[in-house]
């Protein structure tokens, strides 16, 4: 059940209609509701896994318990086992998964045709999600900064909230606990502001993410044919298709949530108005980068601290690997964690690392062309990243990045620009919304707000029209798959 | 709360009744397909002939309409679509049997090799999906897109919108181009850069028949065929084109094995050198317009004996 | 050396570090209240504190501090 089909938004009417009409402001009840709405959810995705959420769990539910009430060395003791848990289940179900592969491969290879279906079946949809919320929470019990929370069916809700589990953002503790044990109330102006969020998620995935799919893949499935400038511009849309599918997703997730009463973090701060890699890693998947910096980065550097800038480089490149392979067992994730950590290293040398600048502009809104040049910089440099990160393995890589230094009919564009054109026109559109928006939270926050009605509804229905002849197969989300 | 109903009530409403404006869009959509609107000629009972012929591709090239008109003194009409399997063939079939009058006798070619190669997939059955979208107004054509798996089954009902297909609408916005293919009068596809263009290829003096390839809904669908043809008395002519290649008996075979005994099998001469000439090919799988002479001519020939049956 | 002097010291080092001159510390000042006080500048803040005290933190007291305050204390516990 994807959350941009007519299956979610029924299954969401009859969810939200009982949460607020006879559940209203009835806290317990509500959290109830919501703890059996989000294992059906689940459920429909994959039950088998059902059982592993819900251990994992309670579980989790007591060791934040034993952590506040034993003593120093056994807190310590009992933090270090959840965290093992917590990245054993991670290991142990994101390298499984990459054992069946290898074995259905060698099957295969051997002549027997191994069914996929039922293997993929058994993936833990979310695991790298909600094992992230659970780390999150016992770090958050042992450094003294929550009480473990009583009520178990509000700890299961934050760990299992339907609409983040399947890709996040990873929501912390301290921020969303307190959000189920308070009263909520429906208000009007968060849930509308919910219900743009989701129209503008809605289009960025629909109008844009899947239409890119459909250019994108096939030329990844051809590398060999194809020639250079055609690897170049599938290289920046899959970049587009990228940001546009898991961002239009956390904001559909955030949509989601505001009407329902709840703040879900924020995923993404339009990383692509960004000067350089560092800035760019503190608006891009925020959730995950701000979690990794408390649990990871910063340990190690504080670990670190007394080496200077040499702690602090290896601190980030030991941190980025880790983002890389948080998306799963293979060397490409490796390699582009890799790849960021060490461009991090001039910004560190340099100094501009810790340097905040805010961008300026002139009096149109236009940005100096010298901060223009350093967002186009720093969006080619994650374009190479993605180039990495979207490969199957090293070798495909190379074949890609060969394939662009072929320079013999290097021009010669293979792309279908019947497709193109329309769609380089909604990204241009986005684009410009996004900039002149990009103090708010999303590109819809404010600027329809400030207009009247009728122009309101006449953009949302004309996001509406072109969500329904502009969408192509149903994609599903690509961080469905980490 | 009832603020937050009544206006999302309110908007769904309007755009509701603002969705019940493309009904008129939607509509008018055949007649802006200047390319290929035979579908909607089809469905309005304007096809009403003596003989069709059908098949995929080779149905434009191998085919001469007008030969067959001249010869046999039976108005003729071509229903062939590119790259259309037996399953969509079936499908222009039974809804020309509903909607014209019927035809005397049909000529249905069978490609040499490949007839009934595709993936199983219901998406995917070389079903021309394409080709519906322009005719989406008929109900048929949308149960049928529902069964395809293209459109919604919840949302077509009720939601013009979801009739909309971004290919099409690209299609219809985009100007016509000097070097598009176009349909003659006979309703046959005319490539206009696909004459002569030899290429490269060689003659398979013995191909093989891929049962990894095979679709075994194509074969149904093949019988299927024949037995609405015997039920509504119609002459049906079963004829195999030529390929660049040899032919390939194993398909043969397979054809003769599942033949209803009312149904006519043509096979072309094979032992005439024309078929083995890449001169009458204008590339591995289509005859060129003199190939296409050849062919017909003989077909020709072959119809006249089953028409005096 | 009582709670405010160390106070008086901890902000001198925050107003050097941080080069700015306006930074005002309270027992409650969390990093939220402090422009450029971030993950990265922390570390900067504590390798400076522990030089001019000359005490050396745990890796688990400096995760866990939620305010100046803690951090004071923390540093007052060091010293005594």
């Amino acid at each position: 059940m994807l959350v941009n089909s007519l299956n979610f938004l029924i299954f969401f009417g009859i969810v939200f209609f009982i949460y607020y009409i006879p559940l209203k402001e009835k806290t317990k009840s509500q959290n109830w509701l919501l703890f059996v709405a989000s294992y059906v959810f689940y459920g429909i995705a994959a039950w088998q896994m059902i059982p592993l959420l819900f251990t994992a769990t309670t579980i989790f539910y007591f060791l934040g318990f034993a952590i506040r009430r034993g003593n120093e060395k056994k807190a310590s003791l009992l933090t270090t086992l959840g965290v093992c848990i917590g990245v054993g289940l991670l290991l142990y179900f994101k390298y499984l998964n990459f054992f069946i592969q290898s074995f259905a491969d060698l099957f295969n290879t051997i002549g027997l045709k191994a069914n996929w279906g039922t293997f993929n079946i058994i993936l833990p949809l979310g695991i790298s999600f909600f094992t992230f919320r659970l780390i999150s929470y016992i770090i958050e019990v042992r450094r003294g900064k929550m009480v473990p929370t009583k009520d178990f069916v509000v700890f299961a809700n934050y760990i299992a909230f339907f609409p983040t589990i399947m890709s996040g953002p990873i929501d912390r503790p301290n921020s969303f606990i307190p959000q189920l044990t308070n009263k909520r109330t429906f208000n009007y102006g968060l849930a509308s502001d919910g219900c743009r969020q989701i129209i503008w998620g809605m289009s960025k995935k629909m109008i844009i993410a899947d239409n890119l799919a459909t250019i994108v893949n096939p030329v990844w499935a051809d590398i060999p044919n194809q020639s250079g400038s055609t690897l170049f511009i599938t290289a920046i849309l899959y970049s587009i298709q990228m940001y546009t599918d898991f961002s239009g997703y956390s904001d559909m997730a955030i949509g989601i949530g505001k009407i329902l009463g709840f703040r879900i973090t924020k995923n993404f701060n339009y990383p692509y108005f960004t000067r350089n890699v560092s800035e760019y890693w503190r608006n891009w998947h925020m959730s995950l980068t701000s979690w990794l910096t408390d649990y990871v980065f910063m340990p190690l550097n504080v670990k670190f601290r007394d080496l200077g800038n040499f702690g602090l480089i290896l601190a980030i490149i030991i941190n980025m690997v880790v983002v890389g392979l948080w998306h799963g067992a293979n060397w490409t994730f490796a390699l582009f964690g890799l790849y960021h950590g060490l461009l991090f290293i001039p910004l560190i040398l340099s100094g501009s690392f810790f340097k905040k600048k805010k961008l300026k502009t002139n009096k149109l809104g236009i940005p100096y062309l010298k901060d223009v040049l350093k967002m186009l910089g720093t969006f080619l440099l994650v374009t190479l990243g993605l180039v990495i990160f979207r490969a199957d393995n090293i070798g495909q890589f190379w074949d890609y990045i060969n394939g662009f230094f072929n320079f013999s009919n290097f021009f010669k564009l293979t792309l279908d620009k019947k497709e193109l054109v329309p769609l380089a026109l909604f990204i241009v559109i986005m684009f410009i919304l996004e900039w002149f928006e990009r103090g708010k939270e999303f590109a819809l926050s404010t600027f329809l707000t400030k207009n009247n009605i009728v122009f309101r509804w006449s953009f949302y229905f004309f996001l509406i029209v072109m969500l329904f002849v502009m969408s192509s197969k149903q994609q599903e989300f690509i961080y469905f798959q980490f | 709360m009832k603020k937050f109903l009544i206006k999302l009530f309110v908007f769904a409403v309007l755009f509701f009744a603002f969705d019940k404006l493309f009904i008129y869009t939607r509509n008018i959509l055949p007649e802006h397909d200047t390319l290929d609107n035979r579908l909607d000629l089809v469905f309005k009972g304007k096809i009403n002939k003596d003989l069709i012929l059908m098949g995929s591709s080779v149905g434009d090239t191998d085919l001469l309409p007008h030969a067959f008109q001249d010869s046999l003194n039976l108005s003729t009409y071509n229903l062939s679509y590119g790259a259309a399997a037996i399953t969509y063939q079936k499908f222009i079939l039974e809804n020309l049997l509903k909607h014209n009058s019927k035809p005397k006798i049909i000529i249905k070619l069978i490609t040499n090799d490949t007839e009934f190669y595709g993936s199983s997939g219901v998406n995917d059955m070389g079903f021309r999906l394409d080709r519906l979208y322009p005719v989406i107004k008929y109900k048929t054509v949308r149960d049928e897109l529902v069964i395809r798996e293209d459109i919604n089954p919840i949302l077509s009902q009720f939601m013009v919108l979801s009739h909309f297909k971004k290919q099409h609408v690209i299609d219809l916005i985009k100007p016509k181009q000097e070097h598009d293919d176009y349909y003659n009068e006979f309703g046959t596809e005319v490539f206009k850069d696909r004459h002569d263009s030899l290429g490269k290829w060689s003659y398979n003096k013995n191909p093989k028949y891929d049962f990894e390839k095979e679709n075994l809904n194509f074969i149904e669908d093949f019988i299927e065929f024949q037995k609405i043809c015997k039920v509504n008395n119609i002459k049906l002519i079963y004829a195999v084109a030529p390929t660049y290649m040899a032919l390939n008996k194993e398909l043969l075979q397979i054809v003769k094995n599942n033949l209803l005994g009312s149904t006519n099998l043509f096979v072309y001469d094979y032992s005439n050198k024309a078929y083995k000439d890449k001169f009458n090919f204008a590339d591995p799988l289509h005859m060129n317009p003199k190939g296409a002479i050849i062919y017909t001519n003989e077909l020709i020939e072959f119809t006249k004996t089953i028409l005096e049956k | 050396m009582n709670q405010q002097d160390v106070l008086n010291q901890v902000q001198e080092i925050f107003q050097d570090q941080l080069d700015d001159e306006s930074i005002i510390l309270t027992n409650e000042s969390t990093a939220n209240d402090v422009d450029d006080w971030d993950s990265l500048t922390h570390i900067m803040l504590v390798v400076a504190i522990e030089k001019q005290f000359k005490i050396k933190f745990t890796s688990m007291e400096i995760l866990s501090w939620r305010n100046v305050g803690e951090m004071i204390d923390n540093i007052l516990n060091k010293l005594n």
